[in-house]
């Protein structure tokens, strides 16, 4: 007889009790997985964020990015900008992008009020210079194949309100498009835009330029030259230059505050659900080391020594707390969502991500104030696990010194 | 001194409890000097509270003596560590608790197998060596019952069985038959008994029966802390001339005895230390019908002008051997 089987046979002597305090315990870990879910989930979103504004660089024409923050701008850019851009050292990727605003819902036309349309190359990835992560729902996403293909991917929010699914039709000032696929990003007006390929929508709405040109420089070193280089080539006076870090680094900042706030906030969630399962786990094995102290008499009077005693209480709690830790992973991957509404503030990123039209800057603000990609990773749940084990070993610490302290003819005495 | 015949030796042993809130400590022994020889069953006897118990968890050393010398086998207890005391419990005495004591979440091999444990016994051997002392103490064909599952008489087998695993040289039993009805008793009686001749194997043994000290070899008794020691012959003869001494005073105090020895009781209990006008009491062990004598001695002493009969009147010495032969 293993001293691990007769502990877990201990765990059985009370049923109730061992359910009652696998829930609790289990709950308390539930938050805390919750919680270090939200923060990876958080982390990973603040290093996407990080990834894309570092090395990016708007170039639009002057002055329209003022009405730009709320509003893709209407003016255009001549296309043969392009190649002067790729002429400057440590540029590696120039997406001209043309961005317009649909607001035509009672012609003919396909788009509601409202309706983001974006075009770009496909072959250079597919985005929203208004922010959020675009994540295909059904079809596929564009790519480097649909360069010259009047083809697209529509909102979720736009094809429900056109009826469209993936193979659907919609006209784009008059030119058919067929839909490949159907995304969401996580915010209302991201899910009312469309995205085409660059050169099939200049075509279909007869433009000679470009709204705005994303340049991405090759590091996070570079930017600046990048920038200081583009402003000598093209002029201050017709462009503006700037890079998306810099130009959005009050937005950023809010947004990272928002983001520690969550972070706070889970943090503090999990520290108190550590607290409490450490609490009930200290609490229960006073109780069963009280319970059973006159059987600790008996095995020392048997002869075990007292780190044999110790082992014996130790294993029963560390499997106490495992048992925990599982119902805890079963919680945690049922109502994580749930749990993360409960106990923690994301009305503060929310509201830090309005609501319309944004910068570039804001990419990805989405995801984070949805808090929508709480992965139960292997490596959290082994994060829990040694979690647990500590928690059981600190748990029992104090009830089995207590106990080991009396002598066997004391513990036998022992009337609990 | 120990001699070598001597198993245990007690020299001015004295344990006294501190009580909270600055009370007179509790003197449980007060100078007990006691030699128990090798392989001889003794009966410690004693009122409650008299210290019988902390005498026995001294030797068993699962208590320190406040002063005062414990030799088992030549070895001083007071100068062994903590894990020596282990080692000591685990190789060289085997307990027998009144309230038996058996984990109730084991089998009853396992709880064998348990004491085994203690020696970190490999588990195929401890297996087999817990299989065989259940089969020696009766038990063969309930190894893989729960303690739940077993009757008083048959959970206290399993605890000899388990104080035997390591197959110490002393058993120390507290009351082992403090728990069990009559037939168990002897059963448990009979089984210390007989394993205490057929191994050698010293038995110190807390009760308050008087059955169980009459097996034994001595009976010590524990009075203020203090043990006195008597062969088993001796207690017998004490136990004749108290009997004669309870019948003289019944007599003196004009109770009709003879009502009394005509009962089937009185080879059950029996009735002493009554003085004149008072009414006697019935001492035994549990389940010998002393109250259905206590009534009776009520009854006759309540009925006037009762004669006392013939064999009443027959003499001390032949009650006594009735009382004894039955």
């Amino acid at each position: 007889m293993s001293v691990m089987s007769r502990s877990l046979r201990n765990l059985a002597r009370n049923k109730s009790r061992t359910a009652i305090v696998v829930f609790i315990v289990g709950f308390a870990l539930a938050i805390f997985l919750t919680s270090s879910m939200v923060s990876s989930s958080i982390s990973t979103n603040v290093s996407s964020l990080s990834e894309s504004l570092e090395t990016a660089i708007t170039v639009r024409p002057a002055g329209s990015s003022d009405m730009g923050m709320m509003m893709p701008t209407q003016e255009l850019m001549n296309e043969s900008i392009i190649d002067d851009i790729w002429t400057v050292n440590h540029v590696e990727a120039v997406n001209p992008i043309i961005s317009k605003m649909e607001f035509d819902s009672s012609s003919t036309g396909s788009f509601r009020s409202g309706t983001l349309v974006q075009a770009m190359d496909p072959s250079q990835g597919v985005f929203l210079t208004s922010g959020g992560t675009i994540d295909i729902t059904s079809g596929r996403t564009l790519d480097s194949g649909d360069v010259n293909s009047t083809v697209a991917v529509a909102g979720e929010e736009f094809a429900s309100s056109k009826g469209l699914e993936v193979d659907s039709v919609f006209s784009v000032n008059g030119t058919a498009f067929t839909v490949v696929g159907l995304f969401t990003t996580g915010t209302l007006f991201g899910d009312q835009s469309v995205v085409l390929p660059y050169e099939p929508a200049k075509a279909a709405y007869n433009m000679t330029g470009m709204s705005v040109v994303y340049v991405t420089a090759s590091s996070l070193l570079t930017v600046d030259y990048v920038v200081e280089d583009l402003q000598v080539l093209l002029g201050t006076d017709d462009y503006d230059i700037v890079s998306v870090a810099a130009m959005s680094e009050e937005m950023t900042g809010s947004i990272q505050d928002s983001m520690d706030a969550i972070a706070s906030s889970s943090d503090f969630g999990a520290m108190i659900s550590v607290a409490t399962a450490a609490a009930v786990m200290s609490f229960v094995m006073i109780l069963v080391t009280r319970e059973r102290t006159k059987e600790i008499g008996v095995l020392k009077a048997l002869g075990f020594s007292n780190s044999k005693v110790a082992t014996q209480l130790l294993t029963e709690s560390v499997a106490f707390s495992i048992l925990g830790l599982v119902a805890g992973v079963v919680i945690a991957a049922v109502f994580a969502p749930t749990i993360a509404g409960m106990f923690m503030d994301t009305t503060s990123a929310t509201s830090a991500v309005p609501d319309g039209p944004r910068e570039p800057s804001s990419t990805g603000t989405a995801s984070i104030a949805g808090i929508t990609d709480l992965d139960l990773t292997p490596s959290l749940v082994a994060t829990g696990l040694v979690l647990a084990v500590g928690l059981g070993l600190l748990g029992s610490l104090y009830p089995i010194l207590s106990a080991l302290r009396l002598t066997p003819a004391e513990a036998l005495r022992y009337d609990f | 001194m120990t001699s070598s015949a001597h198993s245990v030796s007690l020299q001015n042993v004295k344990r006294s409890f501190e009580m909270k809130g600055g009370s007179e400590p509790i003197r449980a022994l007060r100078g007990v000097v006691l030699s128990i020889a090798k392989g001889s069953m003794v009966a410690i006897k004693g009122d409650s509270g008299s210290g019988k118990t902390t005498l026995l968890q001294i030797v068993g050393a699962l208590d320190t003596p406040t002063s005062g010398t414990v030799l088992v086998h030549g070895q001083d207890l007071s100068a062994m560590s903590g894990a020596e005391l282990t080692q000591y419990r685990a190789n060289s005495v085997g307990f027998v608790f009144q309230s038996f004591n058996l984990i109730p979440t084991l089998s009853a091999v396992e709880n064998v197998e348990l004491a085994l444990e203690a020696r970190n016994v490999r588990s195929m051997e401890r297996r087999a060596r817990a299989c065989d002392l259940l089969r020696l103490v009766g038990m063969g064909d309930r190894l893989n019952h729960k303690p739940s599952k077993l009757s008083g008489g048959e959970q206290q087998r399993v605890a000899i069985a388990r104080a035997l695993a390591n197959d110490p040289p002393i058993i120390l039993a507290d009351e082992p038959t403090g728990n069990l009805d009559t037939k168990s008793s002897k059963a448990v009686v009979n089984l210390l008994r007989k394993l205490n001749r057929e191994s050698g194997k010293t038995m110190l043994i807390v009760t308050h029966s008087d059955d169980v000290a009459r097996t034994c070899d001595y009976v010590v008794t524990i009075k203020d802390g203090v043990a006195f020691s008597k062969l088993k012959e001796e207690m017998e003869e004490d136990e004749r001339d108290r009997r004669r001494r309870m019948r003289e005073t019944l007599q003196v105090s004009g109770k009709v005895v003879s009502k009394l020895f005509d009962a089937d009781y009185t080879d059950l209990a029996t009735v002493a230390d009554a003085d004149e006008d008072e009414l006697a009491w019935a001492v035994g062990d549990k389940g010998l019908a002393r109250s259905l004598i206590a009534r009776a001695v009520t009854a006759v002493s309540e009925t006037p002008g009762t004669e006392r009969s013939e064999e009443d009147e027959g003499g001390d010495d032949a009650d006594d051997e009735t009382i004894e032969d039955e």
